[in-house]
């Protein structure tokens, strides 16, 4: 269940996208896996997190950007 | 877009300009050619202000005169040569990114929907949009990649390939025809003021939005409802010039608005750096199973905007008891209405000048009625539009306009949070300007003298 209003979320969304852009690319990976870790703390529910590992897993077919549109 | 059952007009209704130009010169020509009057193949060479009017140099291809206008609008388009005379220039962004334009002619039974691929297989690196248009036109739109030639890549020969190449993927395998190119640039530009004394801007000559989202004649639409009352008011008097502010005032700040959304727009389909290209692509892998996720997709199509905190709102004291309905200074909410035992909607039954809605049981007062006609002796027409059980008080019509609707499964009282009682001012272009729950003595030729941006009482 989302909290997030829609105002909320395209910001936080915005700001995402620049922090990824100034990470660079050669850094971006330990950003996001940074960012990860952090938010695995404050989420601080083990079978939800293994849940959310579950969906974000990138299987074949799906998860990829080529084919999101077809 | 808004696509529920209360929608008097579809999504997605695409009309091409030149249907929009024929619509409007049929308008013109049910007025009085003495009022108004299409000199075609005349050019604007340049103005002169002055304390009480403006010169206006015009040129056809053999004569060149002189005209006198008490105010001069101009709708010149992006590369105003009225806004370069008067020494104006647009401020705001331009964006790198460039789009090609295509119409193409096709017999295609697809349904009425705008379509979006990142990266397609048929064109990658692409992003690719197509919708469909009236008489079996279909456009495209795909960004240039920043090495390719502009001139060049707009010509038949290379814009065919691509477009064949989408068919292709698409599994279309029926005859097509090149109907129009063109090439597009963003661009989140306007003036400071839409107003110099005499000479008022409206449309691209104003402001410039990025395509995405259809806000570039849609605003200028809402432009010319914004300023044609106010111009009409000050010319009948009914307005000092201060009122033209406002117009500027509203109209730069929904600007503001558009922009914001257009830029979200923008940054999607074309991602301006990596990051947001990269979690644009995490969007659209995830979107398809978390709603939630996906209403970042949002293509945030063309709305009408809220003048909030305009001085032309009145916020009464009743404000506070409206949970949800528009606000002063939304645009109106449709809502299906019966008419004389027809079904019509809200924003077809608003009149051309101000509009009273009176909801909930009981009788429009004649203190109400009385102000009206107050309204009317100014020459403004006013519309008295009753409710559901709300009923006119005989005997107290006279000249005044009246109508009376039945509510269709309390769609009204819902969307207008109208129980037990509400009433509503519309301005002319539709824009709620107050609205009360009990009316009392003065309360609408305030609000009407507000809306006209006149100091309190003129109208009493
Ligand atoms: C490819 C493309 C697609 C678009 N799609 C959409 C869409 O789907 N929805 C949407 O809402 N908007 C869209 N727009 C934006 C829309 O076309 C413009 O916002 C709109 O046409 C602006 O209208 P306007 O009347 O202000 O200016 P214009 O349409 O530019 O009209 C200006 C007029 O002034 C005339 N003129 C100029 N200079 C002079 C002079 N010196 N003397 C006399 N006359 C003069 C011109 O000949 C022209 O007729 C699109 C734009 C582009 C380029």
């Amino acid at each position: 269940m989302s909290v997030w209003s829609r105002d909320e979320r395209e910001r936080a969304y915005t700001n995402l996208c620049d922090a990824v852009t100034a990470a660079g690319e050669d850094k971006e990976s330990l950003f996001l896996a940074r960012l990860c870790l952090l938010l695995m703390e404050e989420l601080g529910d083990a079978e939800k997190f293994e849940a959310i590992l579950a969906q974000a897993q990138l299987q074949s077919g799906k998860g990829l950007s080529r084919s999101a549109s077809e | 877009m808004p696509n529920d059952r209360d929608q008097r007009l579809a999504p997605m209704t695409n009309l091409q300009q030149y249907y929009i130009e024929q619509f409007l010169l049929d308008a013109v020509a049910k007025r009085d050619p003495n009022l108004l009057e299409v000199r075609w193949g005349t050019r604007v060479d340049g103005l002169h202000q002055g304390r009480d009017g403006v010169v206006v140099e015009l040129a056809t291809d053999t004569v060149s005169y002189a005209t006198e206008c008490d105010f001069l609008v101009a709708c010149d388009g992006a590369r105003s040569r009225v806004r370069q005379a008067v020494g104006l220039r647009m401020n705001g962004t331009s964006y790198e990114g460039r789009y090609v334009i295509v119409d193409i002619e096709i017999d295609l039974d697809l349904p009425t929907e705008r379509l979006a691929w990142f990266d397609p297989p048929s064109n990658p690196g692409r992003t690719m949009l197509m919708h469909k248009q009236p008489d079996n036109i279909w456009r495209l739109d795909y960004q240039l990649h920043p090495t390719e030639d502009s001139e060049e890549m707009i010509r038949e020969d290379k814009v065919t390939p691509v477009v064949a190449a989408h068919l292709e993927m698409m599994g279309i395998d029926r005859p097509w025809r090149l109907i129009w190119t063109s090439m597009y640039r963003a661009a989140a530009v306007s003036l400071d003021s839409y107003r110099s004394d005499r000479v008022v801007f409206a449309g691209d000559a104003a402001h410039l939005v990025p395509i995405f989202g259809v806000r570039g004649l849609n605003s200028g639409f809402d432009d010319a409802f914004n300023l044609g009352w106010k111009l009409a008011s000050v010319i009948a008097g009914c307005s000092p010039d201060t009122i033209l502010d406002t117009y500027s005032e509203e109209r730069r700040r929904a600007w503001e608005v558009n922009v914001t959304s257009a830029m979200k727009s923008t940054e999607f389909m074309a991602p301006p750096s990596r990051g947001y290209e990269l979690m644009r692509d995490a969007v659209l892998s995830l979107a398809k199973d978390h709603p939630a996720i996906a209403t970042l997709i949002d293509p945030r199509q063309s709305a009408p905007i809220a003048y909030e905190g305009s001085r032309l709102n009145t916020v009464t004291r009743d404000e506070g008891s409206f949970k949800t309905g528009p606000r002063p200074g939304s645009p109106p909410l449709e809502c299906p209405l019966i008419v004389d035992g027809k079904k019509r909607y809200l924003t077809s039954v608003l009149g051309s000048d101000f509009t009273l809605v009176w909801s909930g049981e009981g009788d429009a007062p004649s203190m109400v009625t009385n102000e009206l006609h107050c309204a009317i002796n100014l020459g403004l027409s006013v519309i008295l539009l009753t409710i559901g059980a709300a009923r006119l008080l005989s005997g107290t019509a006279g000249q005044l306009q009246t109508l009376h609707a039945e509510v269709v499964e309390g769609r009204f009282t819902e969307l207008y949070d109208a129980a037990p009682s509400a009433v509503y001012l519309f301005r002319p272009d539709g824009h709620v300007c107050a609205r009360w729950r009990i009316m009392r003595p003065g309360d609408l030729s305030n609000a009407i003298d507000t809306a006209l941006g006149c100091g309190k009482a003129e109208l009493s």
